[in-house]
């Protein structure tokens, strides 16, 4: 379950741009010729990709294995493009949505990558199951109006600790437009969040 | 955490599939450039080469200096990806797409313009000939580099597919213009603008089915 109230604070805060990780070396010996590797890359990608889609397939765990199965073949079958210092998380979250789009559509003939994440499953904090509710459902009317790419980018940064660089490159745009998502669907949720203390103070 | 039986199922896969190491895939994509790249000399060879046709010298090394930078400028930008596996930003593509066939036309005309008579009209010399001698130059290169990057533009196969039909475009661009004397602005936009923006619209076509990693690219994501 994911915790609104943590994450409009940034308690999931994004990572910062570090040097190469554990996947993105991995990736690196097993597009330079290590078949080992691959285990590493998958160690690496499976889990956070899985946890991710388990959002936005609304608990189908046999779909979101399928996408995660097509993502790491896909990665493997383009192992002998991966750019030398490229990420490998990016890369993989970017098949992975473009799967999972793909999938949808033909499911369901239209495909909405919506705000499924928060809901009214969040552990509460506030004293009162009823105004944990309240709130959560404040904040998943909030989040869902907002335009899906917006949603997108907030949860890729929030939730799965994406940096921006790395967000940008998954939704295929740019810093910039990435940083007014975050910052519109920030918006938006402190001001479900407000609604919610003034309405306890009345 | 996935349990251990899905991780070994898609190991034994990866296994199974045979797939080119870095160096294997530069091997295979170094050889077919390089040979589409000799395919594309021949044609400019065969067809006659470099031709003064009583073009004075500086007026040749300048139009050709300068549409060399402008055309590598483009194929760096459009032929690679950077630092990012999903390749350059949408803004950086669109701006190249937007920019290249007017900076080239720009310096010639300009160039041109500096020497008397250099931009008159050749009424024997409508730009059909140019046309077709780019579109010939460019096909070979094009079909090469597009297949050497299948499945590889995840985000915008379109986009991406447009921008290699771009550095390509501007790169016979340059041979183009040691072969045609023309600089008469009609002309131009026959013979050598035209053939780049048709090497755009089909790396675009070519991006939708090849560089993608799945359905065509026009795929919409709704917003509820």
């Amino acid at each position: 379950m994911v915790d609104g109230a943590k994450l409009i604070a940034g308690g999931n805060s994004p990572a910062p741009d570090e040097g190469p990780s554990g996947g993105d070396k991995a990736m690196q010996r097993y597009s330079d010729g290590d078949d080992g590797a691959f285990s590493e890359v998958y160690d690496d990608v499976a889990p956070r990709l899985l946890n991710w889609l388990g959002r936005h397939t609304k608990g189908d765990g046999a779909l979101a294995q399928d996408v995660v199965q097509s993502t790491l073949l896909c990665m493997h079958d383009a192992r002998g493009r991966f750019i030398r210092g490229a990420r490998v998380l990016p890369w993989a979250y970017t098949i992975a949505r473009r799967v999972l789009i793909d999938a949808l559509r033909k499911r369901h003939g239209e495909v909405c990558l919506s705000s499924s994440w928060i809901d009214e499953g969040v552990e509460p904090e506030a004293e009162g199951l009823a105004d944990a509710a309240d709130a959560a459902r404040r904040m998943a009317n909030a989040f869902g109006t907002l335009p899906a790419r917006t949603q997108e980018a907030f949860s890729l940064m929030r939730a799965e600790g994406l940096s921006l660089k790395e967000t940008a490159e998954v939704l295929g745009t740019t810093v910039t437009a990435v940083k007014l998502r975050v910052h519109r669907a920030s918006k938006a949720l402190h001001a479900a969040m407000n609604a919610v203390v003034g309405a306890r103070g009345a | 955490m996935p349990d251990r039986a899905f991780k070994d199922r898609i190991l034994a896969e990866v296994a199974r599939r045979p797939s080119p190491t870095r160096r294997q895939a530069l091997r295979r994509s170094a050889v077919l450039v390089a040979l589409a790249a000799v395919l594309s000399l021949a044609v400019f060879w065969i067809r006659g080469g470099i031709r003064a046709t009583g073009r004075p010298d500086l007026l040749m090394i300048g139009t050709a200096v300068g549409a060399f930078c402008l055309a590598a400028v483009a194929l760096v930008l459009g032929a690679r990806r950077g630092r990012s596996m999903g390749g350059r930003p949408p803004t950086v593509l669109i701006g190249l797409l937007l920019a290249t066939p007017g900076a080239l036309l720009l310096w010639k005309v300009l160039w041109s313009s500096g020497f008397a008579g250099m931009t008159e009209r050749w009424p024997d010399r409508a730009g059909y000939r140019c046309f077709w001698l780019s579109l010939s130059m460019m096909l070979g290169p094009l079909l090469a580099l597009v297949f050497t990057r299948r499945r590889t533009a995840v985000n915008h196969p379109g986009l991406t597919g447009a921008a290699l039909g771009a550095g390509i475009g501007a790169g016979v661009w340059v041979f183009v213009d040691l072969w045609c004397p023309v600089a008469y602005t009609p002309h131009l936009l026959i013979g050598h603008v035209l053939p780049l923006v048709l090497a755009m619209g089909l790396g675009s076509v070519l991006g939708c089915w090849v560089l993608g990693i799945s359905s065509p690219c026009w795929a919409r994501v709704s917003t509820k």
